[in-house]
């Protein structure tokens, strides 16, 4: 069963028939409910909208203006890793056009499935190089019981990533974050939109999520957002340009341009 | 390959017939054992020449049948390559080879400060490659996700014997869980996570199924997410505590749970007395009793042989909030063929494990029984598999779950991947019926010798 209106659909198909490259999804604005922590979305609501219909469960990105399409093609919004888990574990199922013009769905509802290949995933962080996504099924958490922030001036970089939750390093400072009911020792209770709101002006800058040890031994910048505990770091380096056999055979295979 | 790595004496093929899912056999040709991404990349050179199928296999521990070999081909046991190659303590992390067993991986990580997350019932014995192969889960994959959110890199070596090293993750997304159609994985960067401060185990027990499965969704909604949350029927508490890894598990209740919440010293004991206060739970007071628990929950599977001459365990996934709804559908579907149903499974994430207990000659009695489960668990919202994957055993109940469109566009993916379909054919996605491959096995063996 579609959720987007089956026209707003078939107009994109027609769209990316004739050859678009870009394509215009905000009429794909419907909303379902809320049911079991998951919900399914249009691609064109924005994310900010889906935060709103969640509560009291927990989704959340690092940019609310951007669409949900945007932000599953982007898929650097690792915001509250230890919480949510990467971007990729927030989405659970995608209905996509392909460059094809064929309609496709992956994933599914639940929040465990290894049925058939991972395409959902694989759309996560590639833009529109597979396709374009027109509804996506959204994974949501139990709100934390409460937020707890520390600062400190003397933590250097490399050991912030080692502290429990979310650490963003400005240069000089260490804001650190962590969600839940009890403190760790030296946090103090601070409300969730200071909390949200630091983490999401961190965000807000990073472009690329990566392991730490990928970095190519590039020294990390301040405002880079460290997610602690999992070695992964928010940087503003742009990504790097997905290339490489495997990815050309993907991208084929998905745009119908393979050849059999 | 050096002498006596490729075997071709029945009892080695024997022995490599099925994987844990003994429903479906076939003996495949030979086997060769590989001990490096070296040797798997000239085997792989080696067999396309030959236009030989390829199935990769680490312990035979999977579920679905996805190491069951095919008749015109060869088995690639890489149960040999089981070093570990580099741990990074600093980077959370280690590099194995695909046949380091999933519970090494923890042990080594352990005076570190650190353990890889994913932990399948099968973690004594099960690879990392299996692990890969499949996206497998475990019990504590409620908080820490599966396999999938676990694995930095891989390399790949394709069907035509050409190695590649994955560390984009829409590709090591799509690799994990391929279960060896797209390529064979012979290394792995596991992403490890430090050890909690504390943990703490409980044990409930609920009159009705009900009311354990709602005991789910409000802990949930009270905003913990715990490590685990994992319920066992009556039936199988009674043949966990006939075996050799009883628990000490409550015979009375209709449904026992044992949850484990872990974090900070002061988070563990904060969730700890939340169960305690809201169900009176019993919480384990020593590491032994704790230890205990857990054996009796994983070793649960072990202990099914009380309830038929073989076992087959489901693996099949349902919002949580259907969960009391399908088990009573999955107990009426084994009943009505005369089959002991009992379940194990993992609450906190809907993902229900039916074993069905059988004899040698309900063998279609069982299979209409899976089929049935398959399609109740769509039915209700879910999916086919949350963690053994589709294998041979779910591969003609793919069309219950996608559309023509999305099926042919795995299609592409996996002919993109092997055009000849040499690698683990028969698995995954619905197809000709394998036994039309028989044809082959003629000229097959005249290339073999």
């Amino acid at each position: 069963m579609s959720l987007v209106d089956p026209r707003a659909i078939a107009e994109l198909q027609a769209q990316v028939r004739a050859g678009a490259d870009t394509v215009d999804r905000s009429a794909l604005d419907a909303i379902g409910e809320v049911d079991d922590s998951v919900v399914t979305v249009g691609a064109g609501v924005s994310c900010g909208a889906v935060e709103e219909l969640a509560a009291p469960w927990l989704f959340a990105s690092d940019r609310p203006d951007s669409t949900v399409a945007d932000w599953i093609g982007c898929g650097c919004g690792d915001l509250l890793w230890d919480l949510l888990g990467p971007t990729r574990a927030q989405v659970l199922g995608v209905r996509a056009v392909l460059k094809d013009g064929s309609l496709v769905r992956f994933g599914g509802r639940v929040v465990k499935n290894v049925a058939g290949y991972d395409l959902t995933r694989a759309f996560v962080g590639a833009g529109n190089r597979l396709g374009f996504v027109v509804e996506a099924t959204l994974r949501l958490r139990p709100a934390p019981r409460g937020w707890h922030a520390a600062i400190s001036r003397d933590t250097p970089w490399h050991e912030a990533r080692a502290a429990p939750g979310s650490a963003v390093w400005n240069g000089d400072t260490v804001l650190f974050l962590r969600a839940g009911e009890s403190a760790p020792a030296g946090y103090q209770a601070c409300d969730p939109d200071t909390a949200r709101r630091a983490l999401r002006d961190a965000w807000g800058q990073v472009r690329t999520v990566c392991a730490l040890d990928e970095t190519g031994g590039r020294v990390p910048q301040p405002g880079d957002v460290f997610l602690a505990g999992v070695n992964r770091i928010g940087t503003r380096a742009e990504s790097v340009e997905r290339t490489g056999p495997l990815w050309d055979r993907l991208e084929a295979a998905l745009s119908g341009t393979a050849k059999r | 390959m050096p002498a006596g790595r490729v075997r071709t004496d029945a009892a080695t093929r024997f022995v490599h017939e099925c994987d844990a899912l003994m429903l479906f056999r076939e003996s495949p040709l030979a086997v060769v054992y590989a001990e490096s991404t070296a040797e798997v990349a000239d085997a792989m050179r080696v067999l396309a020449e030959l236009n030989l199928p390829v199935v990769a296999r680490g312990a035979g521990t999977g579920l679905a049948g996805g190491a069951r070999p095919c008749c015109d081909g060869v088995v690639l046991e890489l149960s040999k390559m089981d070093s570990i190659l580099d741990l990074d303590v600093e980077g959370f992390s280690m590099r194995v080879e695909a046949g380091v067993v999933n519970a090494a991986v923890s042990a080594a990580a352990a005076p570190h400060g650190l353990f890889f997350a994913p932990d399948p019932s099968s973690q004594i014995a099960s690879t990392i490659g299996g692990n890969i192969a499949t996206g497998a889960g475990g019990p504590h994959c409620l908080r820490y996700g599966t396999t999938t959110d676990h694995v930095r890199a891989v390399t790949l070596v394709d069907v035509c014997g050409v190695v590649h090293e994955i560390t984009d993750e829409s590709l090591l997304s799509l690799v994990i869980g391929s279960e060896g159609t797209l390529g064979i994985v012979t290394e792995a960067v596991l992403g490890l996570l430090p050890i909690p401060e504390a943990t703490a185990t409980l044990l409930l027990d609920f009159p009705t199924m009900e009311e354990a499965c709602a005991c789910v969704t409000e802990v949930l909604s009270a905003g913990l997410v715990p490590a685990a949350l994992e319920i066992l029927d009556q039936r199988a508490v009674a043949a966990v505590e006939e075996s050799l890894f009883a628990a000490g598990f409550p015979r009375d209740a209709a449904a026992v749970l044992l949850a484990e919440v872990d974090g900070t010293a002061a988070e563990a004991e904060e969730a700890a007395r939340f169960f305690e206060e809201r169900w009176s739970a019993r919480r384990s007071r020593t590491e032994d009793e704790r230890a205990k628990w857990w054996r009796g929950r994983k070793g649960a599977f072990g202990a099914m042989g009380r309830i038929g001459e073989e076992c087959y365990v489901m693996d099949g996934v349902v919002p949580r909030g259907k969960m009391a709804e399908a088990i009573r559908r999955v107990h009426a579907a084994a009943e009505q063929r005369g089959l002991p149903c009992v379940n194990v499974f993992h609450a906190g994430d809907g993902n229900l494990h039916p074993l069905l207990g059988y004899s040698r000659d309900q063998t279609d009695a069982v299979a209409a029984a899976g089929r049935e489960i398959a399609a109740i668990c769509v039915e209700l919202g879910g999916t086919l598999t949350g963690e053994h994957g589709i294998g041979v055993e779910k591969r003609e109940f793919m069309p219950l779950l996608f559309d023509e469109a999305s099926l042919a566009a795995m299609e592409r993916v996996r002919h993109a991947f092997d055009p000849k379909r040499r690698l683990n054919p028969g698995k995954l996605l619905p197809g000709p019926k394998v036994c039309a491959e028989a044809i082959r096995r003629k000229d097959a063996e005249r290339v073999v010798g």
